[in-house]
């Protein structure tokens, strides 16, 4: 960022001041790596939350470009049958558990929720703590699964192939399970901190939208991630005792399974979208230098979500043999929580109106979010229009469909997030040029990748084939092409970001002038407790009628 | 909708030949749907592209109004889509229906998958493997059940798939529109060679189809007539498979030694023998599934079970797969009202044919 | 009003009665999570009873019901004494308060010897899982599935009741070092209230398991 003339803004305006660099803060006031192992500093547990799941997003993102690979050609011996196998199913669990459920609650929400709220920290910072290394003891069982050469089921697991192959499933099913753990302490943490430490004056309806999504999430997170602790936990007993509980030749039943791994794995996605959804509410208003425009809508769906979330599970077993009236129920109420994902949409761009919208990075990554999750959206209504799944269902149209989400939106909300609070957390602000070039490298290289897929679906290609028939290549290879794009968009962002820790500006309390309650009290990086005294939040957040208090970046001393 | 703007849909979204009286249907729903997709995804974006030029910051420390929503935007834009949405629920929710409700005087065909191929058989006629013929025009059901893991059979022409369970039945019908050659791809991820499990539905004229079906049958009876059993197979058609079984159980001399009544003769009862645990010699155990039934035609002396000589003669050779299909479910049918085999209901799969 | 004991306050919350508002509303919603981990196994029982009503019916017959009566009483007195040293910790009385969860751990202990008795003898009988199961007196299908999801209903359960119990040991031996006072019984009643979902938890298994069966 190169700024006018500094001294002559700062004298200028009352509510700009010169960037200062905090002398104590929560990263340089112990430096001892058991200083850090042990911390119960929420923001230190969040930034090593997001390093770990950043590692692991990379090992997901290079099983998919593998799985890419095999798939530029119909008959390619790129990979063994088995070893792509292993593939799709390492790369589903690992961007699932070892990624995106954890990256923004566990990353971003435990570094935000005590700022936003006016706390010194979570209400159980040494659970916090445990929550940390139970995630690190679950990702540990789950590698050492992928080192024995891992699961060949798919991330779903389905019964009775998952309990009667021969790969090393119980490791990672067990990864899962204590992954599943380190969830619930999580979520239990967070629901406990918003519910008793709140600032006093700070009423639910004050609250900023990122901590009411990051609630609705905690709570899906509680309720949900218990039953697939069990369902993971029965498969594993099943694999290495045979106790028949899915095995129909003892009279098990199959669907069980399906039913048990559905009513957590719907709310599973979820969690990944709504803390995407609570940043992108944080950044609209940020960068439109405006209040939302629906408060109380955007409160109501997030609840709408995690509750009627819940109910909505069939709609992926729509062809398993599933009865009329069950398909009908699911479908109807996945219509249901669909609109409440259109009403976020048509609030965040009414927010937008009459705005004063500046297009830096964490904008662009929105402008592709907005795109990206209505299209991924109304195909997912597509997908719960009963007849229609017939033909879809276990396609590429499915498979499109959620990474359209899972990538296209919540990625996209992940990247505009960390640009965001990238200030707050290190103190230093990103290369602009570089992030946004990357942002639209990303947007396209998504679109080239995916949208083939779309296409894929309707001709009929079927998921997780290692082989496929000659007429799907040339959609294939578009795709391999465009994730080849996507690949070097993360990157650049990625080291545009790490460089920015060494050679970025300072960037002091609030760079952006952003009404967002975080940056309001705090250094950046904040102070190892926070706040010396209770901070003074104003009545809403982002209230941009008087323009808050704004730092100026200025280059760091050599 | 004109055919013409159909067929140009069709073919901009990559979707195969409508194969099925469904895919018509199903093709329509999906072309409204996904032009609203693509209606709503660039009206959003557009309307965001606006703002952003319309209203782009002039200054840092720029401030702005707060603007309360307009309650009837609101209330519009939560009203319309939702209405959309349940329409579209409501058309394909009836369409979904019609999907799972075969008409009477469908033709019947049993659908065997395993890993990793799929075994057609139709009732009194051949079996084949991995070709499924068919005739044009007319409804057919499939009953499809899975000697493994969980499989699922798809073609995309049909715009259907049907998930294929172990240890029941599931069932699916269309009718076929035109003739053709689809292919025929396993959708259900089932091991290593999941993506190698393919076939193909020809889609014959119905006078080609009858030829054909003649010919095999003509094959078929001519193995038969080198048994006892032969022409009272042609003069009296059985109705449903498990009758078939009986008539072949008769014919093949099976009944001579095992009761269907629950006396214990030479060889054990058939009476609740399907899916209860037999006791075999030293004392080990086996459940009287489709395979063991399956196996003790074809390698009798591989279980022997306790209390019991071996003396039965093997039937491989004797008798085809589709009459073993039979016997066992003849087998399947005695039960008494002590035992409840198998898992789940299993859907009626007698034909339907008055 | 006496200090707190010194390990009693935590930093981060402003005042000692927000701090247990935090604790009691944690155990309420870790509870709530627990009740889902059951939930599961709930659900499978009721989907194989619809679907083998007859050997669900028998085997519930061969269960040991005046055992599963004594495991009850256990438990619901165990659990009323629970209730006491709550009680006796609110008004300060530390060996009141000691020796009530002392004999609740001595109740629940007595409740998981039992408990292991009654699997011992099932298993002797053969009424093991799935393709282990070799009880004579019932060869219905769908019985095995029973004697499953007996072992891993009552052994998730019986898993529950250690961690009870090792919970009720370290509030008692906190009680006993003294650090449980009038005004600061959070650890007393969280583990108490932990204890009392293990009973009611068993409230459920103990007729599903226990009372619904044809003699």
């Amino acid at each position: 960022m190169r700024p006018s003339p500094l001294d002559e803004e700062a004298r200028a305006r009352p509510n700009v001041e010169l960037a200062r660099w905090p002398d104590v803060h929560y990263l340089n006031h112990e430096t001892s790596v058991r200083s850090w192992l042990f911390t119960h500093d929420h923001k230190r547990i969040g930034v090593m939350y997001l390093a770990t799941v950043g590692v692991f997003f990379i090992l997901g993102g290079i099983y998919a470009l593998l799985i890419r690979i095999q798939l530029l050609s119909p008959e390619s011996r790129f990979v063994s049958p088995l070893a792509y196998n292993r593939l799709f199913t390492l790369h589903g669990v690992t961007m699932v558990w070892l990624f995106m459920i954890p990256a923004i609650p566990s990353g971003l929400g435990n570094f935000l929720y005590p700022l936003m709220i006016g706390a010194k920290d979570v209400a159980m910072p040494r659970l916090n703590l445990l929550s940390l290394w139970i995630f690190w003891a679950g990702a540990l069982l789950t590698v050492i699964g992928m080192l024995w050469g891992g699961a060949d089921t798919g991330w779903t697991f389905y019964t009775p192939y998952s309990t009667t192959t021969s790969t090393a499933i119980v490791p990672v099913l067990l990864g899962v399970f204590v992954i599943g753990l380190s969830t619930i302490a999580t979520g239990l943490n967070f629901v406990v901190t918003v519910h008793t430490m709140r600032t006093p004056g700070l009423g639910w309806m004050r609250l900023p939208l990122f901590l009411w999504a990051i609630y609705g999430t905690a709570l899906i997170q509680l309720l949900a991630t218990p039953v697939l602790g069990l369902t993971v936990l029965l498969v594993s007993i099943e694999h290495f005792a045979g106790i028949g509980i899915f095995d129909p030749a003892l009279g098990g039943d199959p669907i069980l399974f399906q039913h048990l791994f559905w009513f957590y794995s719907h709310p599973a996605v979820y969690i990944m979208v709504l803390p995407a959804m609570g940043v992108i509410s944080e950044v609209v208003c940020a960068f439109s230098r405006k209040n939302v425009a629906g408060y109380r809508l955007i409160v109501i769906s997030t609840v709408g979500i995690a509750g009627v979330g819940f109910f909505t599970w069939g709609h992926h077993m729509f062809t398993s043999g599933q009865s009329i009236p069950a398909s009908g129920a699911f479908g109807i109420l996945s219509m249901f929580v669909g609109i409440f994902t259109a009403i976020k949409v048509f609030t965040w761009t009414y927010t937008m109106y009459r705005g004063a919208i500046s297009l830096r990075a964490p904008m662009i990554y929105l402008f592709g979010f907005l795109f990206l999750l209505v299209f991924g959206g109304m195909t997912g209504i597509a997908l719960a229009t009963t007849s229609l799944d017939l033909h879809w269902q276990d396609t590429y149209f499915v498979v499109a469909h959620f990474h359209y989400i899972m990538v296209g939106s919540v990625m996209l909300a992940f990247l505009a997030g960390l640009h965001y609070w990238w200030p707050k957390l290190f103190g230093k602000t990103y290369f602009e040029r570089p992030a946004t070039s990357a942002a639209a490298v990303v947007g396209f290289g998504f679109i080239a990748t995916f949208t083939p897929q779309f296409y894929l679906g309707n001709m009929g290609m079927p998921r997780r084939y290692a082989f496929y028939p000659p007429e799907f290549q040339w959609l294939n290879v578009a795709s391999t092409g465009g994730a080849t794009i996507l690949a070097i968009g993360i990157l650049i962002a990625t080291v545009n970001l790490l460089v920015s820790l060494r050679y970025g500006a300072i960037a002091g309390d609030n760079p952006w002038g952003s009404g967002g309650f975080e940056w309001m009290g705090t250094t950046s990086p904040p102070a190892p407790h926070n706040f010396t005294a209770p901070p003074q939040f104003p009545a809403q957040p982002h209230d941009y009628s008087v323009a808050p208090r704004r730092t100026l970046p200025r280059a760091s001393p050599p | 909708m004109p055919s013409s703007l159909t067929e140009f849909l069709r073919n901009f979204l990559l979707l195969p030949p409508e194969g099925s009286t469904f895919s018509v249907s199903a093709d329509r729903l999906h072309f409204v749907v996904i032009l609203t997709t693509f209606a709503g995804s660039f009206g959003v974006f557009l309307t965001a592209a606006i703002f952003i030029i319309r209203y782009r910051q002039r200054d840092p420390d720029q401030t702005t109004v707060h603007v309360p929503p307009s309650r009837l935007l609101e209330a519009a834009y939560i009203v319309l889509p939702l209405t959309l949405f349940v329409i579209w629920f409501f058309i394909g929710f009836r369409q979904y229906v019609y999907t799972e409700t075969p008409p009477p005087g469908a033709m019947d065909v049993y659908v065997t998958a395993k890993q990793w191929m799929w075994k057609f058989t139709y009732p009194g006629g051949p079996n084949s493997i991995n070709t499924l013929r068919l005739p044009v025009g007319r409804p057919v059901r499939l009953l499809l059940t899975s000697r493994d893991v969980i499989h699922s059979l798809f073609v995309p022409e049909l715009r259907l798939k049907q998930d294929v369970l172990p240890g029941r039945y599931t069932q699916t019908w269309f009718t076929l529109r035109m003739p053709g050659r689809w292919r025929i791809l396993c959708t259900e991820y089932c091991g290593l060679l999941h993506s190698e499990m393919r076939g193909e539905l020809v889609a014959l004229d119905p006078a080609e189809y009858e030829a054909w079906l003649a010919n095999q049958r003509q094959d078929l009876n001519a193995q038969r007539d080198a048994s006892a059993s032969g022409p009272e197979q042609q003069a009296h058609p059985a109705p449903s498979l498990a009758e078939q079984g009986e008539r072949i159980a008769v014919a093949q001399g099976c009944l001579a030694c095992h009761s269907v009544d629950g006396s214990r003769h030479i060889g054990p009862t058939w009476l609740g023998l399907y899916m209860s645990r037999v006791p075999l010699e030293a004392g080990a155990f086996a459940i009287a599934d489709e395979a063991y039934l399956t196996e003790s035609i074809m390698e009798p002396d591989k279980k022997i079970v306790a209390h019991f000589q071996p003396l039965m003669p093997s039937y491989r050779g004797r008798i085809g797969a589709a009459e073993v299909a039979a016997i066992v479910e003849y087998i399947k049918s005695l039960r008494t009202d002590e035992v409840v085999p198998g898992s789940g209901q299993e859907p009626p799969h007698a034909p339907l044919t008055p | 009003m006496p200090p707190l004991p010194k390990a009693a306050i935590q930093e981060q919350f402003g005042t000692p009665a927000r701090q247990k508002e935090a604790a009691t509303l944690a155990m309420w919603v870790f509870l709530g999570t627990e009740l889902l981990i059951f939930s599961g196994l709930f659900v499978a029982y009721g989907e194989y009873r619809y679907t083998f009503p007859v050997a669900f019916q028998m085997a519930g017959s061969y269960a040991e019901h005046g055992l599963g009566l004594v495991l009850t009483i256990l438990l619901l007195t165990s659990s009323f004494l629970a209730t006491l040293s709550v009680l006796a910790a609110r008004q300060g009385k530390r060996l009141a308060t000691v020796g009530l969860i002392g004999l609740t751990v001595a109740l629940g202990t007595l409740f998981m010897v039992l408990h292991l008795a009654e699997w011992w003898h099932h298993a002797r009988e053969g009424a093991l899982p799935g393709r282990y199961y070799h009880f004579d007196k019932l060869t219905l299908p769908g019985a095995s599935l029973f004697f499953t999801l007996f072992y891993l209903t009552t052994g998730l359960h019986m898993l529950h009741v250690t961690i009870g119990l090792a919970l009720l040991s370290w509030s008692a031996l906190q009680a006993l070092l003294g650090r449980i006072t009038a005004e600061y019984t959070t650890p007393v009643e969280v583990t108490v209230l932990y204890w009392h979902f293990v009973d009611v938890i068993w409230t459920f298994i103990f007729p599903l398991y226990y009372l619904l069966a044809r003699p």
